[in-house]
């Protein structure tokens, strides 16, 4: 068996027993007391209080903790390489660049 | 070509043994062997009433929470979202199972280590849509939490299972095989060391995955009401129980035969072979959850730092020396 056809004969066997487990849960699953249409659960709290974050915006989502958690990262290439000056954004190129090379240089060279 | 025979045993190994029914039942198990640890730790009694010492007693919540209590709907909720993704990561946790060699049905390619890792991104992905189907403030800050968790501990899991499939594959028919790292693992020195880095950044990361204090804070009860699972109730709260404590029995089951060597110093066909694997299988759960009772839930950006810190920098160091060994 390869890889591919192994792929798909999973994924096959995913779906199928997804499928079981779906069918029996809509089998068992009744509906409750509490009609569909009915207010967010929110601790009791009044629904007015918090209607303006029944929707939380997409720069919440995880950006808030992803920039706080690589804020560093973010300060160095904002303040030292952002700084839209051309030569800056040629150095930071040329820097990348040969990077990129030296690292490609040493993988073909160990492996051969 | 596959015969009928085949077939029936994959899809008996995948519904069964070691499948579907077997994981459901070593996820509960788990998860009394967890709640029991921490209670007693805690200097509490635990799971008591149903069964011998309480063990019976995750099973009876579940088929409450099934058959007896009912489900309510909120407004803007996608019912038949959730349970779709919620079921389809029970069957990828089913079907990853059969990369094992405790199945009796194995499927095994070279490089089918990709497959074995799409496989367990999917309960990922239940887990990070359930907060995005409801229209609940606490359980869309719980997903984007967990999202955040998982952007920075997925590569240490996928990393780290790299890195040991690696060494241990070297030179076989198969290389980089889920089967053929497990059965028969070509180990030196070096490949040694890789593992032990591997296994501490995998077990950690398993941890941030799976929502484990400290790292839980996607649910959060004190702050967001539960967070991810706040209005999840009846069948579709059985459903996530049980999705949550298979992904936790699976991992730790994945790190006892891969990282740990199964059965090792017997072999899978000796008879006492199951229960060296339960006796490893024990201590990777009991060192979780000592560290889930001993420690206090942390904030985001410090799970983040601390998965950057020390999670990650050692998957790779790992896997740069499984690649250059």
């Amino acid at each position: 068996m390869d890889v591919l056809t192994l792929t798909i004969f999973t994924t096959t066997l995913m779906l199928l027993v997804g499928l079981i487990i779906l069918t029996s849960y809509l089998m068992i699953r009744r509906e409750g007391s509490s009609k569909s249409g009915s207010d967010p659960y929110l601790c009791g709290e009044s629904i007015d209080d918090f209607k303006a974050y029944i929707s939380v915006g997409s720069n919440n989502l995880y950006w808030g903790s992803v920039s706080a958690t690589l804020k560093k990262f973010y300060e160095v290439l904002r303040d030292k390489l952002h700084t839209g000056v051309l030569n800056d954004w040629l150095v930071l190129m040329g820097l990348w660049f040969s990077t990129a090379i030296i690292i490609s240089f040493i993988v073909v060279s160990i492996g051969g | 070509m596959v015969s009928a025979y085949e077939i029936l045993l994959a899809v008996t190994s995948v519904l069964v043994y070691p499948g579907l029914i077997f994981l459901v039942v070593i996820g509960l198990l788990t998860q009394w062997f967890m709640r029991k640890l921490v209670g007693r730790l805690q200097n509490r009694i635990g799971p008591k009433y149903v069964g011998p010492l309480g063990l019976a007693q995750p099973f009876v919540d579940v088929l409450k929470l099934m058959f007896v209590k009912e489900e309510l709907s909120f407004r803007g909720r996608l019912d038949k979202f959730l349970a779709i993704f919620m079921a389809l990561g029970l069957g990828a946790l089913a079907t990853a199972m059969l990369f094992t060699p405790i199945s009796p049905y194995v499927v095994k390619a070279p490089y089918d280590v990709i497959a074995f890792i799409y496989l367990m991104l999917w309960t990922t992905i239940a887990f990070s849509l359930i907060g995005l189907s409801l229209s609940n403030p606490f359980t869309v800050v719980g997903s984007s939490r967990l999202l955040t968790q998982i952007l920075f501990a997925e590569p240490v899991i996928v990393t780290s299972i790299i890195a040991t499939t690696l060494v241990l594959s070297r030179n076989s028919e198969t290389p980089l095989s889920i089967y053929s790292s497990i059965v028969n693992p070509k180990l030196d020195v070096l490949g040694l060391v890789v593992i032990a880095l591997s296994l501490i950044a995998f077990l950690l990361a398993v941890m941030v995955k799976t929502m484990i204090k400290p790292f839980d804070i996607p649910e959060a009860e004190t702050e967001l009401a539960g967070g991810l699972l706040t209005e999840l109730s009846g069948p579709t709260l059985a459903l996530a129980i049980m999705l949550h404590y298979s992904e936790i029995a699976f991992l730790t089951l994945i790190a006892t035969l891969l990282f740990l060597g199964g059965p090792y110093p017997l072999s899978y066909g000796d008879y006492l072979g199951p229960l060296v694997i339960a006796v490893k299988y024990l201590i990777l759960l009991f060192i979780i959850t000592l560290i889930r009772a001993s420690a206090g839930r942390i904030r985001i950006e410090q799970a983040s730092s601390m998965i950057i810190k020390y999670m990650l920098t050692v998957s790779v160091v790992a896997l740069i020396i499984a690649s250059l060994a």
